[in-house]
């Protein structure tokens, strides 16, 4: 499991050790700048999740990596969905959330190893160096900042000023999207699972990032599952829209 | 009865009828009732293919579901066990949950965010045990997801058999239909021997023990719900699921009408209908009527809910409501 | 009771008693009875798969086939009004034969619901001591007390005239007349009935119309005096019995009434349907003209349709008043009528499904053997009934022999 150093920006070689000796160079041969470039690599490695072990594989030597320390605030559990035994139904979230993935695989990091020297631009534009897979499409939120905490970018920035933590990402939704909030709250927005009956078991609600991306929060568009066929005992219809649409009838 | 006809024809004697009764005519008599008795035998040979058990003198005796002792009620559940066990190697829970004091099953379902992935009808055929004749064929599924054009709620344009690379399409909006529970059911009130009823909890079930297949429900269903078995169910032993009820999933006899219950092997356990547990817009919300706290009464009392054809007056407890 | 049994005795004598010809129709029958056993037998076996039924189209030839009888058997009312209401005597020599038609047909009803129940073991759920009985809630219930009131009562009156008739005695009248007058009312609700299962649908705007009892009794009243005038031509024909040509063109006069005003009906069913065209009119849409792309009704309603209105032409012209043309009508008249009660009433119900669905029906091979089985159980059970009624009738059959005194009968018998 990697972990990531909190100073390695001081000693990133003695600390790194051997993948992280591998993935420097490789990085500073690639882009040639060293050690912003490291830090730079370690963005773009938690901004795109699983991406990062195909340069350096985890393996033995990630057991030499010293303790992170923990991260200021707990990240909590991805949260399960309904009840264990309903192995039958296909119950996984719409999306899966890279943060909260990674958190449940064991991952902890902290996004101000970079940030404490990048911060960042107050206007989103396009051509970054890092989180270049960020596609913002949030309407008129074209701001990093709206969301993000300007000076502790682990957590999310409240109207105040105040920060909101990450494990409370519904919260900070909730600052523009009231109404949705109180649906959700009240269990008509978003799925909830496992139990209507609270006094007989308990009962999961997916969060918005687990169907919204938050960076373009529209509904992705899925694959529908497949339809049922004209009943094949039933007389046969002469044309070809056997299953095909009807058209609409003026 | 006129005595004296107008025209009498001239009447044969008792000779002229009974000529032909002599004994040649009486032998030919006796071998054409044989001849046609053992044509009777004959043309009922296929029901030797019957299997064994599959219509035995219990099956014969047994009461409507409401005149069972719960001694009697066991003792047939347990049966369907061992006979589900035999027949398909998988021995199944079969419960008889009953309604719960103070609940009333309510669901609605919230049109803009449903985009028509059919997630709910496969699971439906997961969590039921509906004959398919495939894995994903959904033919026998309670759940029938419609396409329908925007601007309209004309189910005649309706097609349930879109199959598009992505949905939602942009000019078309996706409207899942199944059991509407009603208050009023039609379905009920034409069934010749009350096969099937309205529980306490609001729940439309069938005895499947009891229905005779006369397929009269189905007639009367203005939202389709209902389905027959016309064979007897096809179902792999992997696909069955062993949690079942007597009113709801376990797997039907031949010839007798099924239909969605709310899954109430789920929700009469305090658990959530398997369509809803899948559904990846969370467009579904289940839940008591007759509890304020509830997220379906919340639904009713906040959103704009409408039920589907009203006109045709069944009160359902199923809504459609949209949202922003 | 000694007695009646010698004439049941009797009667099932006299069944083998017959020519050749009768013979080898009977035989006929029979064997295509057998070969609707045999269908039935499969089904049962099997299931409704061996049916072209669907969901989305749950009841078939069956039902249809069940919904036209009704209206033949209920047609037997139109000799019994002129005979007892009118007092027209030539019915009189009649009206015993549609009673007896009724029987058959109404006979030929209850074995097309029971062929159309998915669990026919389990029939005696419908039946109160051992079943549960859901009346009146279900018209289905309603239906199978008025058919099986009916079937007695036909049984009651036919069998009583011809007891009479063979012991030489005048029927008491209060031992029949009333039921005669009940089974007027009786028949013309056992059609009503029927209608009612329909139109007690509101989810199925095709049926849920209060035209169509009007219409089915109508069209009941064109089919079932058609059958008959074809019925009486060959009785006449074949057996020693007079019937004249009186009563034959009372039918014609009936069926061409009746077909009038079933035309009539239809005609207002078309305006309503497709002057304004609402959601509602998409069974008729599909029936008439088809829908997206499905037209298998068609053909079917418009051969209905032309079939009715030759028929009608035929009936109001003075060329009907020629045995031959009558003929022709009644032939046209009974097969229109037919399929526009079956494939033109009941398919379209169901088409498109409440949800918009369109799923097409045809009857499967095996479906259709069951339904010429039954439609020869009950030519069979008609002409057995026939060819033992008319010796009563005619006088030859009789307890006290009037003609002849040789040759007891009851000597042969043990």
């Amino acid at each position: 499991m990697y972990r990531l150093d909190s100073d390695f920006q001081t000693t990133p070689r003695r600390k790194w050790g051997w993948a992280g000796a591998i993935r420097s160079s490789l990085k500073t041969g690639l882009l040639g700048v060293g050690l912003v470039v490291a830090a730079v690599t370690v963005g773009r490695w938690v901004g795109s999740g699983q991406s990062a072990p195909g340069t350096a594989k985890p393996g033995s030597e990630t057991n030499r990596l010293p303790p992170l320390p923990v991260v200021a605030k707990p990240i909590p559990q991805q949260p399960p969905t309904g009840v264990a035994e309903d192995r039958h139904l296909d119950k996984n979230p719409p999306r899966e959330t890279r943060g909260l993935d990674l958190v449940r695989l064991g991952w902890s990091y902290n996004c101000m190893e970079c940030h404490r020297l990048f911060p960042a631009r107050w206007h989103y534009d396009r051509p970054m160096n890092e989180h270049q897979d960020i596609r913002l499409e949030h309407g008129n939120n074209r701001f990093c900042l709206n969301c993000h905490h300007p000076t502790d970018r682990n957590a999310f920035v409240d109207y105040d000023g105040s920060a909101i933590a990450e494990a409370d990402v519904v919260l900070l939704c909730a600052k523009c999207h009231g109404p949705t909030y109180r649906d959700w709250k009240a269990g008509v927005h978003g799925r909830r699972n496992g139990f209507w009956d609270r006094q007989k078991g308990t009962q999961t609600q997916l969060r918005c990032i687990q169907c919204h991306d938050p960076h373009h929060p529209k509904f992705q568009p899925m694959p529908p599952l497949p339809p049922p066929t004209y009943p094949p005992r039933a007389a046969q219809p002469p044309s070809e829209s056997r299953t095909t649409a009807p058209g609409v009838t003026p | 009865m006129n005595n004296d006809p107008g025209q009498p024809q001239v009447p044969r004697t008792l000779e002229e009828v009974f000529r032909p009764q002599n004994r040649r005519t009486f032998l030919k008599g006796a071998a054409a009732t044989v001849a046609g008795m053992a044509g009777l035998v004959a043309a009922l040979k296929p029901l030797l293919a019957l299997e064994r058990g599959e219509i035995t003198l219990d099956d014969l005796l047994q009461r409507h579901y409401r005149q069972l002792t719960p001694g009697d009620l066991q003792r047939i559940m347990a049966a369907l066990e061992t006979k589900c066990q035999q027949e398909r190697g998988v021995r199944p829970t079969i419960r008889d949950l009953k309604p719960m004091d103070g609940v009333e099953f309510g669901y609605a379902l919230n049109l803009t965010r449903c985009i028509g992935c059919r997630r709910c009808a496969h699971a439906c055929l997961k969590e039921n045990n509906q004959s398919r004749e495939r894995p994903d064929d959904i033919e026998m599924s309670y759940i029938r997801v419609l396409e329908l054009n925007k601007g309209a709620i004309n189910l005649e344009t309706s097609n349930v058999y879109y199959d598009a690379a992505q949905v939602p399409q942009p000019d078309k909006y996706y409207m899942p239909v199944q059991c509407h529970q009603c208050r009023q059911s039609p379905c009920t009130k034409v069934c010749p021997v009350q096969a099937t009823w309205q529980e306490q909890d609001g729940i439309v079930v069938v005895d499947y023990n009891w229905c005779i297949g006369c397929r009269y429900c189905m007639a009367a269903c203005p939202y389709d719900a209902r389905r027959f078995n016309y064979k007897k169910p096809a179902l792999q032993k992997e696909q069955i699921n062993p949690n079942q009820d007597y009113l709801s999933n376990r797997i039907r006899p031949k010839g007798v009408v099924e239909k969605c219950t709310f899954c109430l092997q789920r929700t009469r356990d305090g658990r959530y209908p398997a369509c809803l547990e899948v559904c990846p817009t969370g467009a579904r919300v289940f839940g008591n009527l007759l509890d304020p706290e509830s997220e379906i009464h919340y639904v009713l009392k906040n959103k704009r809910v409408y039920v589907l054809k009203e006109e045709v007056g069944t009160l359902p407890r199923f809504y459609y409501f949209f949202d922003t | 009771m000694k007695a009646y049994l010698l004439f049941l005795w009797r009667i099932w004598k006299l069944s083998w008693a017959g020519s050749t010809r009768y013979y080898a129709w009977i035989l006929l029958l029979t064997l295509l009875v057998l070969v609707g056993v045999n269908a039935w037998a499969r089904q049962f076996v099997e299931g409704l798969q061996t049916t072209g039924m669907t969901n989305q189209v749950s009841w078939g030839a069956y039902i249809a086939n069940f919904t036209f009888l009704v209206g033949v058997a209920a047609a037997a009312v139109m000799l019994v009004i002129p005979a007892y209401v009118y007092k027209k005597e030539y019915m009189h020599e009649v009206v015993i034969f549609g009673e007896l038609m009724a029987i058959a047909v109404i006979v030929m009803c209850l074995l097309f619901v029971t062929v159309d129940l998915g669990r026919p073991d389990r029939f005696h759920h419908m039946i109160p001591p051992f079943g549960v009985f859901n009346f009146p809630g279900s018209i289905l219930s309603w239906d199978v007390i008025v058919l099986n009131g009916y079937l007695l009562l036909n049984l009651h009156i036919a069998g009583y005239l011809l007891y009479c008739r063979y012991q030489g005695r005048k029927p008491t009248r209060r031992f029949y007349i009333p039921f005669v007058f009940l089974s007027i009312f009786w028949a013309v609700s056992i059609h009503t009935v029927t209608a009612f299962l329909y139109v007690g649908l509101a989810g199925r705007s095709f049926w849920h119309h209060p035209l169509v009892p009007s219409r089915f009794l109508a069209s009941a009243f064109v089919a079932g005096p058609g059958l008959m005038i074809l019925a009486f031509q060959v009785i006449r024909k074949v057996m020693r019995y007079h019937i004249g040509d009186a009563p034959i063109f009372t039918l014609r006069m009936i069926m061409t009434v009746a077909m009038l005003i079933n035309m009539f009906l239809l005609l207002c069913e078309l305006f309503t349907e497709f002057y304004y065209p609402t959601q509602h009119a998409a069974s008729a849409h599909y029936l008439f003209f088809g829908v997206h792309g499905h037209h298998g009704l068609v053909p079917w309603i418009w051969s209905a349709i032309s079939m009715n209105t030759l028929g009608l032409l035929l009936l109001v012209s003075p060329a009907s008043r020629r045995i031959l043309w009558l003929n022709v009508a009644c032939v046209l008249c009974f097969i229109g009528i037919w399929i526009e009660k079956g494939m033109g009433l009941i398919i379209p119900g169901f088409v498109p499904t409440p949800l918009g669905q369109v799923v097409e029906y045809l009857p499967s091979v095996n479906e259709t053997l069951v339904c010429l089985g039954i439609w020869s159980l009950g030519a069979l059970m008609f002409s057995w009934m026939v060819h033992v009624a008319v010796p009563i009738l005619n006088g030859s059959l009789r307890a006290q022999p009037p003609l002849s005194n040789a040759s007891q009968p009851t000597a042969t018998l043990p």
